[in-house]
């Protein structure tokens, strides 16, 4: 009881010093919203482009495209041989009308384009699904120089390469990201810091008396330690909401094809958790930096 | 109560404030500290409730060998130590209801056993009537009468005071005093510091002098 009593005595000196210096604390929390809105817009943006690389990495396909005139009996011999090698679990055709069907559907801004040209311009192909096991650089490329010069083929496209460029891509972002995050975390607590080192020398004088009439350390600093926690929370909170507008805003607006989905700009909740709990932690270490230059 | 062996406070090799001090004050006594300005009051003072260590010697208090007690103990004897100081040292922002029930709260007592305890302090020096009050809209010996209330709710077995009645009228310093008497009636040893001849003589009790860190009578 004793603890709840200690507590509940933090938090209400902790609410009161916040609304009592209500300007310099909304410029702390502020910037403490604004690192912590970098940081989670980074990581946001990796993990989710993570996401869908690990979900396309999962859907490796080959492409053969077909020649435009090819006969019947080529194609059932293509098609049979593609069945046959141990790498192929199993083919899509998509016909030269399905191929139209699907650049219209993706690229809706063009989708006049074959009626301007007066000919349909895509080919058919086979979409050749790997089986697990098989989805490795060499297996793609074994079957590419395979097929590639079997009568009928007319080239053959495979997006391995692509997509580990993209891979790495994401790696260095979420690297570049806790880069970043590490030192806007480190700005954040030294802001903190800061803040409730003033707050500390405004009120020397009170935190005099109190060690005088016998308060223990942790009843002096209890509501210091709660005050920079509730603005690293405060500032968390802040970032939270403002990330979740600004990515709900880029998926509406900028109408997200359907490669990427609307994945790349959702906010997960891990990450919103994430903000609030660090911005927390933040205004925690902050205060105990600050609360041991100063004498309480 | 009190029992200092060869004590000495040293600030730095030209200032002496405490040399040789020895003195001893029984429980239950009523005794003054006087000496002028800079003799080493304050100084003794703040070695007793620990707010500073002695560069040599040792004191007890109650019987506890204070100078060799852990920083983390501190508050501890702090609450067993009455302090009345001369400027008061009021919280502001806090009415004296709050400033006098601060003390049992950092014990962790329950919030209405505060208050009553809070009450009962501020009657016994005749300022319950005021205790939604803040400390700016009372006089000097009202404050100081907050500060005696505050240093007294935890019935203390030793009050020590530092110029209580330097910032007062006479009248006022009078009635502060008599509350010392009363305190001291109860059983609470009460030190004094001051250096106020006049109220010395009139009080009557035992006096202990100190003269550059010195003592000179006791």
């Amino acid at each position: 009881m004793a603890l709840f009593r200690a507590l509940g005595y933090f938090f209400g000196e902790a609410f009161t010093s916040l609304w009592r210096s209500r300007l310099v604390n909304a410029i702390s929390i502020g910037t403490i919203a604004v690192s912590l809105f970098v940081l989670g817009a980074f990581l946001t943006v990796a993990g989710n482009l993570g996401d869908v690389v690990t979900k396309w990495t999962e859907k490796i396909q080959i492409i053969v495209y077909l020649e435009a005139d090819i006969e019947d009996r080529v194609q059932a011999s293509l098609e049979n041989r593609l069945i046959e090698d141990p790498a192929v679990e199993s083919l899509d055709l998509v016909d030269r009308s399905e191929a139209l069907e699907r650049f219209k559907t993706l690229f809706r801004d063009l989708s006049s384009l074959p009626e301007d040209l007066g000919e349909n311009p895509f080919p058919a192909s086979y979409e050749v699904n790997l089986r697990p096991g098989h989805q490795s650089p060499e297996e793609v490329q074994r079957l590419a120089n395979v097929f590639v010069d079997v009568p009928g083929v007319q080239e053959i496209q495979y997006d391995l390469l692509w997509i580990e460029r993209l891979a790495t891509g994401v790696r260095l972002l979420r690297a570049a990201g806790a880069f970043l995050g590490g030192i806007l975390v480190l700005a954040g607590i030294f802001t903190i810091s800061n803040v409730i080192r003033l707050t500390v020398y405004a009120r020397e004088d009170e935190l005099d008396i109190m060690r005088l009439v016998g308060a223990t350390r942790a009843y002096v600093k209890g509501p210091f330690v709660v005050e920079g926690m509730l603005q690293g929370g405060l500032g968390g909170s802040l970032a939270a909401g403002l990330l979740w507008l600004t990515l709900g805003w880029l998926a509406r607006d900028l109408n997200t094809s359907e490669l990427l989905g609307r994945t790349a700009f959702a906010l997960p909740t891990e990450i919103s958790m994430a903000l609030v709990f660090g911005g927390m932690a933040v205004g925690v270490v902050g205060s105990l930096v600050s609360l041991r230059r100063v004498r309480v | 109560m009190i029992q200092a062996f060869h004590v000495y406070k040293q600030y730095d090799r030209e200032s002496t404030a405490l040399s040789d001090v020895t003195l001893h004050v029984p429980k239950g006594e009523f005794c003054f500290l006087t000496g002028p300005s800079g003799a080493g009051k304050t100084t003794f003072l703040k070695l007793v409730f620990r707010e500073e260590l002695p560069s040599q010697g040792q004191i007890l208090v109650g019987g506890r060998n204070i100078t060799a007690i852990p920083e983390s103990q501190i508050p501890e004897l702090r609450r067993s130590v009455g302090v009345v100081f001369q400027d008061f040292k009021l919280l502001k922002r806090k009415t004296i209801l709050e400033n006098v029930s601060f003390v049992p709260r950092i014990l962790g007592v329950p919030a209405r056993e505060q208050k009553r305890r809070a009450f009962s302090s501020l009657k016994a020096v005749s300022l319950h009537h005021k205790m939604h009050a803040f400390p700016r809209q009372l006089s000097g010996g009202e404050q100081q009468r907050v500060a005696i209330a505050r240093a007294l709710i935890n019935e203390p077995m030793l009050l020590l005071a530092d110029e209580p009645t330097g910032n007062l009228d006479p009248e006022m310093a009078e009635e502060i005093m008599r509350l010392f008497l009363e305190v001291n009636a109860r059983g609470t040893t009460v030190l004094v510091a001051t250096h106020d001849r006049e109220m010395i003589q009139r009080m009557g009790k035992r006096v202990i002098t100190l003269e550059r860190g010195r003592v000179s009578a006791a």
